[in-house]
């Protein structure tokens, strides 16, 4: 009793003393003065292709809860986001301030000197060794930021593919079996036949002859892309689709459709959706505090529960339901810009012989 | 009848209707000859995008199936149409006032909604209605196939009839009986009545029903899109919809496609100048007159059948798929323990949705308002008087449909956010992009066609001798107008109101290039939602909209029911 009350006494007599409270740095200072212009700019305007729907809402309101600031999330097609991003720009009506997209879109944009960097200004960049890998994704320009991470490659739907039926390798999917049975991603409106050819190819899995013959061998979408796809594949339409990306399949899949995507044992395509700050965008400050907190510990919770996805960071549990035993064969800024350069020349096209 | 004041007003409105509609479409042809250039980008002239759109048998392929699928789709419409008025205001069918009303649900159900019902209702394979028909009857679950001509066919016509109905029945009610009693008096039949007197008396309405319907048909979109253009039916709007979203943009031969329609136009205003010229169709004259409907005996009970067939297949079982996709966790797919509200739950969570009803409400309001006083100066200047400018005037206002909607709202790009749009923002901090004023004039520009032909329909038929009584008897022609006029073409009047009010409220095509976060509109955002996936939550906006519509559709009915003339019997 008498050490516990001797104890006691030292503790109020050290907390009576006054200890110094720590100094705020001069970078925390200039953050909070970032904070403070955020709120009173109260808006982002964001052109974001996967926060659509429930997950904006989510994301929004997550948002608006931590700094006051209203998210007004914009989403379509990235083509016709692209276009009016770029019409906003030449024509100096600027509204959007952040953009993003996992393909080509961006970094046309970005070549097109259609944004900017914030990088420098963010402190969550400081937490190097808390990201899988560095989010700027074009160094030294930093102006695109990885946000988060999405596999692209096969669905199939689980009341017409039973266990014992599903495809284990890509060759598999040249099966006679399959034959008005399979939907694709038509390279002529949709750069993911493209890439997906790119990074396979390129690892040295699979060659150009084989996807030549897989695309002849199925029917092909449309300009619905990705989403015309997963429709048809949810409504039992088609028994296998692809390549698709998870942003899209997730919504269904989350809601309980009978899907999931094929562990195909050659490898599953990784992509990253990226992000960046328009030019001139009218609430640069409520930009900054976004991108921020996306990358943050907090932001990054709420946005991969969200859409059912991998974030960037490496101190926040994986969310995503399916594991892949195969090599997982992830699209890098080289081979993004490769397959931006293929698309546009319509390379998968004319080897399909297809003309728009 | 001449007008002095009139033809400084006239001048004026000239000018105007000249602007707001030549300056867009100049920047459409303008914009087909600068080589592939995005709106407000710098470039030079090139004929290369008219060598690539028009040295490619594809595009005539695709204008010669615009023109047939068209065609066939307006008649089928017109047909039914017709049918429905002749049912509802000359007939003794029973149920009469619920036909009307339920038709006019259909008139104001939003387009998008209603297709995609219709893909989870006749989808091959996994339809309701092949998976109901192929449980009752022993036929293939590809019977019904929505994706296919006879689809779009169906999906179009159900929705266009509607608008027939909606055009020609303010002129089936104005007819007087007299002229189909004399026709029996002379031993004439029912039927024989219908087709030489009936008919041939109301021809100018339905004329303009079938321009009005045929030349929406050629711009029509999203049936096509949703329903054509993955089974390789293209038509024209999905070929320039498609052209618009590669990356980048083929706007080198989008541009030049456009320019196609406008010729076809020029050939419809001069065949409907020809088939009206010279003609007298007056059937509201300064006597008394009644409407009597026609006895149909046991015929009445084949009426209302027919009549309740088309409801129940155009508006009801399709609202009914749509209520139900609202509340089911994968839509159009049934899992287990398929129901939810989650999709409610976020529509009304949403923070967008309060300022996209507010929107929406302004520019319905707004679009149909200023659009309907302006276009019955328009008419009336055409109509009614000698004012020497007044075929410039007609011809104009036809203009605007031959850019389909989503061409409108890129003209009005490249016209106010470029162009003129670039001098206001640099000069005068005035911005127009992205507000409500743009996508206002957009769509009074989109309406006008519909607006003033539906203006013309009513003002034709009124014999220039009941102004002469007011203008003799000492009235000025403000007094005329609001005394003598106004009330007799208040049907009309009133009925074009709501359709504009209607067609802007679930506006997409024009406002979808034209919106910006500010002035995104409930059209807007069950769109978003519905390309982002979320198709039970779009639903949800979209039934939203509809109840819109419905409320002021009911509005609308109750008004027109006050400025009717009641029946001497």
């Amino acid at each position: 009793m008498q050490v516990f009350v001797i104890f006691c006494l030292t503790a109020i007599l050290a907390l009576a003393s006054g200890a110094p409270a720590p100094a705020i740095s001069a970078e925390g200072a200039a953050w909070q003065k970032v904070v403070e212009a955020a709120q009173r700019e109260g808006v982002v305007n964001y052109y974001s292709y996967p926060f659509t729907g429930t997950a904006g809402v989510q994301v929004t309101k997550a948002f608006k809860d931590k700094y006051g600031v209203q998210l007004e999330i914009t989403t379509g097609r990235v083509p016709i986001m692209v276009e009016r991003v770029r019409m906003e720009q030449k024509s100096k009506s600027y509204v959007a301030d952040a953009f993003d997209a996992s393909g080509a879109g961006i970094i046309t944009l970005k070549n097109d000197g259609l944004l900017e960097s914030v990088a420098e200004a963010l402190p969550v960049l400081k937490e190097k060794d808390k990201f899988v890998r560095s989010p700027i994704e074009d160094p030294p320009e930093a102006q695109l930021l990885t946000v988060m991470r999405t596999h692209n490659g096969f669905w199939i739907n689980t009341n017409l593919v039973k266990p014992e039926q599903e495809p284990k390798s890509f060759y598999d999917l040249l099966d006679p079996k399959w034959k008005g049975k399979m939907f694709l991603n038509n390279p002529l409106y949709a750069s993911a036949p493209d890439s997906n050819m790119m990074v396979f190819v390129r690892a040295k899995v699979l060659a150009e002859d084989y996807f030549i013959k897989l695309y002849k061998s199925a029917a092909l979408g449309g300009p619905g892309g990705s989403r015309e796809a997963v429709d048809k594949l949810v409504r039992g339409e088609f028994a296998i689709v692809g390549p698709v990306s998870a942003v899209d399949a997730m919504r269904p899949f989350l809601g309980g459709a009978p899907i999931k995507p094929l562990d195909l044992k050659e490898g599953t395509m990784f992509r990253v959706t990226r992000w960046a700050a328009t030019k001139n965008g009218p609430h640069p400050n409520a930009t900054k505090v976004f991108i921020n907190w996306l990358l943050s510990k907090e932001g990054q919770l709420v946005a991969t529960k969200a859409l059912g996805l991998d974030g960037v960071r490496n101190d926040i549990p994986s969310v995503m339901p399916f594991r892949f035993t195969g090599p997982l064969l992830i699209e890098t800024s080289e081979l993004v810009l490769l397959s931006d350069k293929h698309y546009s020349e319509q390379y998968l096209a004319k080897l399909l012989g297809l003309k728009r | 009848m001449r007008l002095r004041p009139g033809t400084i007003m006239g001048s004026l409105l000239l000018a105007l209707v000249g602007f707001f509609v030549l300056y867009p479409l100049f920047m459409v042809f303008y914009g087909s000859f600068m080589g592939g250039a995005a709106p407000g980008e710098p470039a030079s002239f090139s004929l290369l995008g008219y060598k690539k759109a028009y040295s490619d048998w594809e595009t005539f392929k695709t204008l010669w199936t615009t023109i047939w699928l068209a065609a066939v789709r307006t008649l089928l419409s017109v047909a039914i149409g017709v049918f429905l008025a002749w049912v509802v205001t000359r007939t003794n069918t029973p149920g009469k006032r619920a036909i009307e009303i339920l038709v006019w649900l259909q008139f104001f159900c939003p387009y998008l909604p209603m297709v995609m019902a219709w893909v989870l209702l006749g989808a091959p394979k996994v339809g309701l209605l092949n998976q109901i028909l192929v449980w009752l009857l022993p036929i293939k679950e590809d019977f019904i196939n929505i994706y296919s001509y006879w689809g779009i066919i169906w999906v179009s016509s159900a929705h266009w009839a509607s608008v027939v109905f909606f055009l020609v029945t303010p002129a089936f009610q104005g007819m007087d009986a007299a002229l189909e009693e004399s026709s029996r008096m002379c031993g004439a039949s029912e039927r024989r009545t219908l087709f030489n007197i009936t008919l041939p008396v109301l021809m100018p309405s339905i004329l303009a029903a079938f321009v009005v319907v045929f030349v929406h048909l050629l711009e029509s979109f999203e049936v096509e899109l949703l329903l054509g253009y993955q089974k390789g039916i293209v038509v024209y709007t999905t070929k320039v919809w498609a052209l618009l979203g590669y990356s980048p943009a083929d706007y080198a031969v989008a541009m030049p496609l456009t320019t196609a329609f406008t010729v076809v136009l020029f050939g419809l205003i001069y065949l409907q100048h020809r088939m009206l010229a010279g003609k007298q169709y007056v059937t509201v004259t300064g006597r008394g007159f009644a409407t009597r409907p026609t006895q149909l005996r046991r015929g009445r009970y084949v009426t209302l059948g027919l009549a309740i067939a088309y409801i129940l297949f155009s508006t009801i079982l399709p609202l009914g798929v749509l209520v139900m996709g609202t509340f089911m966790k994968v839509f159009g797919v049934f899992v287990q323990e398929p129901f939810t509200s989650r999709h409610w739950e976020t529509m009304l969570a949403d923070p967008r949705l309060l300022q996209s009803l507010k929107n929406t409400l302004l520019l319905g309001l707004g679009a149909a308002s200023a659009g309907m006083i302006l276009f019955f100066f328009i008419s009336y200047l055409v109509v009614r008087t000698t004012f020497a400018g007044r075929k410039a005037l007609d011809f104009i206002s036809w203009l605007p449909w031959g850019i389909p909607g989503l061409m409108i709202g890129l003209c009005f790009l490249w016209a106010y956010v470029g162009g003129i749009g670039t001098v206001l923002n640099h000069y005068f901090g005035i911005r127009i992009y992205g507000t409500l004023w743009l996508m206002v004039l957009a769509l009074v520009v989109r309406g006008m066609p519909l607006g003033v032909r539906a203006m013309n329909g009513a003002l034709i038929q009124l014999g220039n001798e009941l102004e002469e009584c007011s203008r003799v008897m000492g009235g000025s022609w403000l007094y005329t107008i609001r005394r003598v006029v106004a009330p007799l073409i208040a049907p009309g009047f009133v009925a074009a109101w709501l359709l504009l009010f209607s067609i802007a409220v679930r506006n997409l095509s024009t406002v979808l290039l034209l919106y910006t976060p500010k002035s995104r509109t409930l059209s807007v955002l069950a769109f978003e939602y519905w390309s982002g996936m979320d198709y039970g939550t779009g639903m949800a906006a979209g039934l939203i909209l509809i109840a819109i519509v419905i409320v002021t559709a009911l509005i609308g009915l109750l008004v027109k029911t006050k400025f009717q003339i009641p029946s001497t019997v």
